[in-house]
């Protein structure tokens, strides 16, 4: 059975997409089966990170009921399976974000991890979202507002009695002045378990639709990824299996 | 280069034997140390002093701290100053309301050991805290 993955913050612009994508790719480079969710259905845009144009089922009409989940998976790049959101506004309209967690439930055995990009925000998709992971990664940036912001996450995530399993530090820029981990872990409560250096080229690799991790293997950004993939790698979904991983180690 | 003039810092708390301890473990850390036992007294302190960074508890008979640090963020004089709670009150929703409500730097939930403190409030001082987005009172 596979492990679903909300990669969550309440504040919008750390990354999350970007993050989602390129570690569902670095998951896959080491032979795991992975299935990104744009879960994001409000401002969805996954499928423009990788390419895939415009769907013709996504999950705006699995949520809808005028598809089935197994209808919507795509290939995408990098040996991933997609779920992509609709980049249509009316597609909204009609979806029931609650069904997630129920329809994501019968592609389970088919994947090794679920890796669901969650809306910013703290509302109902948001919260469909999250409740319908089996555990929690917050992805913060190097700013006081983000971490509020996961904090904020963080309080929801334990109320629906979710695991964290950890924060991912994205976005750092290598010898700027900005807040440390041992900072952030403190106040945040959770792990680092990963540092991802800003890197300019991500931008590029959207343009290009090109995920950093095929466009450029070898940047520090891409490496600290691979990192966190492996970290996670060797997680599965065993029925009370402390959902730990590894804290990444402070640079000096 | 940093210029030599001492950082000056206000320790605000009204339990008297914890204010001292940390005013003189921070004097000891080379800091021009100043204290208040009251939410009112630290903003006539913080007028007339104007400290670089204040450590201010929550639970004080008179204003409570989230109160005292929204009253110096709201204020263009005084907004610069850094803030950091230091309070028992450490759920995360408190957090968020030192971080949001209050507009706070940061938060430091008690018990926290006295050279954790110390350390932090250094780092404090010497590193420049980004914060995105609106304040309470871009608003106005």
């Amino acid at each position: 059975m596979g492990l679903s993955i909300a990669l969550a913050s309440a504040k919008g612009g750390v990354g999350k997409t970007t993050l989602t994508v390129n570690l569902g790719i670095a998951l896959a480079k080491m032979d795991k089966r992975v299935l990104l969710v744009d879960a994001d259905i409000e401002l969805a845009d996954m499928s423009l990170h990788l390419g895939l144009g415009k769907a013709e089922k996504t999950l705006h009409s699995v949520l809808s009921g005028n598809a089935s989940i197994e209808e919507a998976v795509l290939p995408g790049p990098g040996g991933v399976k997609v779920i992509p959101g609709s980049i249509e506004i009316n597609a909204l309209k009609t979806v029931i974000p609650e069904g997630l967690k129920k329809h994501l439930r019968r592609l389970q055995d088919e994947f090794d991890f679920l890796l669901l990009d969650t809306p910013s925000g703290l509302g109902r998709p948001a919260l469909a979202a999250l409740a319908a992971a089996h555990g929690t990664i917050l992805v913060v940036i190097p700013e006081i507002t983000s971490i509020s912001d996961a904090l904020k996450t963080k309080i929801i995530v334990d109320r629906l009695g979710i695991p964290i399993m950890g924060a991912v530090l994205n976005r750092v820029t290598p010898g700027a002045d900005e807040l440390t981990i041992s900072e952030i872990e403190n106040i945040l409560g959770v792990d680092i378990i990963a540092t991802i250096p800003e890197n300019p080229n991500f931008r590029t690799a959207v343009t290009y639709e090109n995920p950093l991790v095929l466009l450029s293997p070898d940047s520090a950004a891409s490496k600290a990824i691979m990192q966190l993939a492996e970290n996670i790698g060797h997680l599965s979904r065993i029925e009370g299996f402390e959902l730990k991983l590894s804290r990444a180690s402070e640079k000096s | 280069m940093r210029s030599k003039r001492r950082f000056k810092v206000l320790v605000v708390d009204d339990e008297e034997d914890l204010r001292k301890l940390v005013m003189e473990v921070l004097k000891e850390r080379g800091l021009e140390v100043y204290g208040a036992s009251r939410g009112g007294e630290a903003l006539e302190k913080v007028r007339e002093i104007r400290p670089d960074l204040i450590l201010l508890d929550v639970m004080m008979p008179d204003i409570d701290g989230w109160e005292v640090c929204r009253k110096i963020k709201g204020n263009p004089e005084t907004r610069q100053i850094i803030v950091s709670m230091l309070t028992v009150k450490g759920h995360d929703r408190d957090k968020v309301k030192s971080l949001d409500y209050a507009v706070a730097d940061w938060h430091i939930s008690k018990p926290v050991s006295i050279d954790e403190l110390a350390k932090t409030v250094l780092w404090l001082l010497g590193k420049p805290i980004k914060r995105e987005g609106r304040r309470p009172w871009d608003s106005r």
